[in-house]
């Protein structure tokens, strides 16, 4: 979930009010002189729960009414309904990187292969505490960081500044089995593979389907993890997330910078 | 009372007799007893039970005693010192006096409600608690009215806001009603 006016959310500090008035209002209680409080001390002792309830509840309603107004005020909007569901909860991201010969090609004044690490920078900025993340290059030297699964997302965003572009080819489907096979693994609610790439047609040779629901020995198994494909190639071939499965919404393809959808 | 050549006596008490002037006819010993009932300053706690019980000792004639009090004490210790006046064939008449706000409990907004004899306060939200407390005090009141008329006393609830001598003219008007 992002906000388009975030500022508002300190409007938020308003649900404080209520509380402020209550105590307020607690202290300038006039003082009455009275016979006697012994019937008054009984009808405490007897109303005192029931009050406390209502009490309570409707210091909750105001509260509530004032942090809805200054959530609405901030515009929240939510990208996808598995953001409401398992977004609050930790996630589990895999980024495939590119880092084939092609990624060196200088597209638009500047290497694909630093357009790619931007948009993981930006991946992996927009993590939060507890998310667990794995960095899966195409190429290169292995590194005890790559290829598993971190919560302190330092140790991958290091290991994302020493990948370089290599000489070899980018096996994608090789590394997007790797990375569905490494989330499965993982026990968060939320999974994402980000594929980064400038989607040369040799790299996805050999690209098999996740399983099909219909396979009865494979019903029980979660849903593979929805692929992201960035593309930082300036000229995009046509959508690969078509050819990736047949259900689209399970892939998307993006360009890259991310835009937020109108 | 003093008119018609009665001996009139007055004892003020809170946890013991404060005064005790004996009943006497005079004109003289009706100004004494005018002038130490506006000299009283109430501030202490009572224990009616007790102090009755020992009245009811020491008045050795027949006589009417008029109570005049809240009866804010406990109704079981205050129970058998009422009897004792009965047993002892004392005519006695019960005039409870509450102040209006204590039966009506006007109150609206929050408030710290403090105890006048004892000082303990109370924050209370009156809306809460009105209902309850009308129950508690119709109970008590209704708990003096059936000891007195297990008695054969007159019991008569007095509201502050109502004259006294409108009250007590209603009152005897009352009582001399065959």
């Amino acid at each position: 979930m992002t906000f388009a006016a975030p500022l508002f959310l300190l409007a938020a500090l308003a649900g404080m009010i209520p509380v402020f008035v209550h105590l307020i209002h607690r202290q300038k209680a006039r003082v009455v002189h009275f016979s006697t409080l012994r019937f008054l001390r009984i009808s405490v002792q007897r109303t005192r729960r029931r009050k406390y309830i209502e009490d309570m509840s409707l210091l909750a309603v105001r509260v509530a009414v004032l942090l809805l107004i200054a959530l609405g005020l901030a515009r929240p909007a939510l990208s996808s309904l598995a953001t409401l569901w398992g977004g609050g909860r930790s996630a589990a991201i895999a980024i495939v990187l590119d880092n084939s010969a092609s990624m060196a090609v200088i597209d638009g004044g500047r290497p694909r292969f630093e357009t790619a690490r931007q948009a993981a920078e930006q991946v992996l900025a927009r993590l939060r505490v507890g998310d667990q993340v794995a960095l899966l290059p195409t190429g290169g030297p292995p590194g005890p960081e790559l290829g598993r699964l971190f919560r302190t997302h330092e140790t991958v965003q290091q290991a994302l500044d020493q990948c370089r572009p290599s000489y070899e080819r980018a096996d994608l489907a090789a590394k997007l089995q790797q990375a569905r096979d490494l989330l499965a693994q993982a026990d968060a609610p939320s999974k994402e593979i980000y594929v980064l790439t400038d989607d040369q047609s040799l790299s996805w040779e050999g690209l098999k389907e996740p399983a099909q629901e219909d396979d009865p020995k494979q019903a029980k198994r979660p849903a593979p993890a929805p692929v992201v494909i960035v593309n930082v190639d300036r000229e995009p071939a046509p959508n690969v997330a078509l050819r990736l499965s047949p259900s689209p919404a399970r892939h998307r393809s993006v360009a890259f910078p991310f835009r937020s959808p109108p | 009372m003093m008119r018609q050549q009665d001996a009139v006596g007055m004892t003020t008490f809170d946890t013991e007799v404060r005064l005790d002037l004996p009943a006497r006819s005079s004109p003289r010993h009706f100004d004494e007893m005018m002038s130490h009932l506006e000299a009283i300053k109430p501030n202490r706690p009572t224990s009616l039970g007790a102090t009755l019980h020992r009245l009811a000792d020491r008045f050795k004639r027949r006589c009417l005693i008029i109570l005049i009090s809240d009866l804010y004490d406990n109704p079981e210790a205050v129970e058998p010192a009422l009897h004792h006046f009965h047993y002892k064939r004392h005519e006695v008449i019960v005039f409870h006096v509450l102040d209006h706000a204590e039966i009506t409990f006007p109150f609206r907004d929050t408030a710290s409600f403090v105890d006048m004899e004892t000082g303990e306060r109370l924050q209370v939200d009156p809306a809460y608690v009105r209902d309850e407390y009308r129950r508690q005090l119709d109970a008590f009141i209704d708990r003096y009215r059936k000891i007195c008329a297990d008695c054969q006393f007159d019991y008569v609830l007095t509201d502050t806001s109502v004259p006294f001598d409108y009250m007590l003219s209603r009152y005897l008007e009352k009582r001399t009603r065959p």
